[in-house]
């Protein structure tokens, strides 16, 4: 199983993710800025990501891990397709629209993990 | 008047913070109905989910507040200041109890005509920012008077918390800017500019001399 990283200034949307994760056997860090992320990217397998939150944001995250082979799958409430190009093209692997169902982002997560 | 680069951040924080609350609805409910969490784990995840429909509460209140500044839904209601301060704060009262609040009002006996509908609105988004903002068994000061000035003078409301204050940082484009900011939805006070900007009046923040914020609105009577 793997480790899996959720960032998101929401404390109640990590613990979510966090207990979905956990449950499926899967270890969760969570961080509640993008700093605090990449400050805990170190032996990640993927990364959940919001893209509004203070400091550099979801997208200066993309920026700052593009090119490290780490898969990031934003998870975003932002519905308007030019967010969604926007990550798309900054690396972001795939994006799922808040609100999500579990198996949405299980499958996303296990996709990202196959290499799908 | 609202311009369109407001109304789209407006909208955008509303679709926003709708997508984040529906999730968290969504998600801790269905982690409820599955059943296996613990009593404390339960409690936790209640407690999030009524954070997060009040926090929704806050943004609809906003909103539907904007939305009448904007539409021209204005009354010339009789306004008895200490009568409305009064009703404003009963209805405050449980979020003061909770946090062991003082609550004081002193002014004189004042009224003006005015849209009632609209300066409870303001009272209600500075009292609730102050009790909102304060530290536990802190003081909220509600204080009113007229001021003589150009023409017919004016009213003046101060609202003064015991809170940690706000940095000088912070403060600048407190009443401009729209989007969530620590523990707010952050259209309130952005409402306040607009609908006194309508009455004619303004509003002011500075530090309190006890570390607080001090609020500060000015209304010029009418003929």
């Amino acid at each position: 199983m793997a480790r899996i990283l959720v960032v998101d200034d929401e404390r109640a949307i990590r613990r979510i993710l966090s207990k979905v994760l956990t449950r499926n056997g899967h270890t969760v860090v969570e961080a509640g800025t993008a700093e605090e992320g990449l400050d805990l990217l170190y032996g990640v397998d993927v990364v959940l990501l919001d893209l509004a939150m203070p400091g550099i944001g979801g997208m200066g995250f993309l920026s700052a891990v593009k090119g490290k082979g780490v898969p990031v799958i934003v998870v975003s409430a932002y519905y308007a397709e030019s967010k969604i190009d926007e990550a798309l093209s900054a690396g972001a692997r795939s994006f799922i629209v808040k609100p999500f169902e579990f198996a949405e982002v299980l499958s996303s997560v296990s996709d990202a993990l196959e290499g799908k | 008047m609202m311009d369109k680069a407001e109304m789209d951040l407006i909208l955008g924080l509303a679709a926003h913070e709708l997508g984040t609350t529906l999730t968290v609805l969504k998600s801790g409910i269905a982690l409820l109905k599955n059943g296996d969490m613990d009593e404390e784990e339960e409690a936790e995840q209640l407690r999030e989910l009524e954070a997060k429909a009040d926090a929704m509460k806050e943004l609809l209140d906003g909103i539907v507040a904007l939305s009448t500044v904007d539409a021209g839904v204005w009354q010339d209601d009789e306004i008895i200041v200490q009568d409305t301060v009064d009703e404003v704060l009963l209805g405050l009262e449980h979020d003061a109890l909770r946090k062991r609040l003082m609550m004081m009002t002193e002014g004189e006996d004042i009224a003006f005509k005015g849209s009632l509908w609209h300066f409870k609105r303001i009272l209600a988004t500075l009292l609730g920012n102050a009790i909102k903002f304060n530290e536990p068994e802190g003081e909220v000061v509600v204080s009113w008077y007229e001021e003589e000035g150009e023409d017919l003078g004016a009213f003046v409301l101060e609202v003064e918390d015991t809170g940690p204050g706000m940095s000088a940082e912070k403060m600048e484009g407190i009443f401009t800017r729209i989007g969530p900011s620590e523990g707010g939805m952050g259209v309130g006070l952005f409402f306040v500019r607009e609908a006194l900007s309508h009455m004619g009046g303004s509003i002011s923040v500075e530090l309190a001399e006890g570390g607080g914020c001090l609020f500060k609105v000015v209304l010029p009577f009418r003929r």
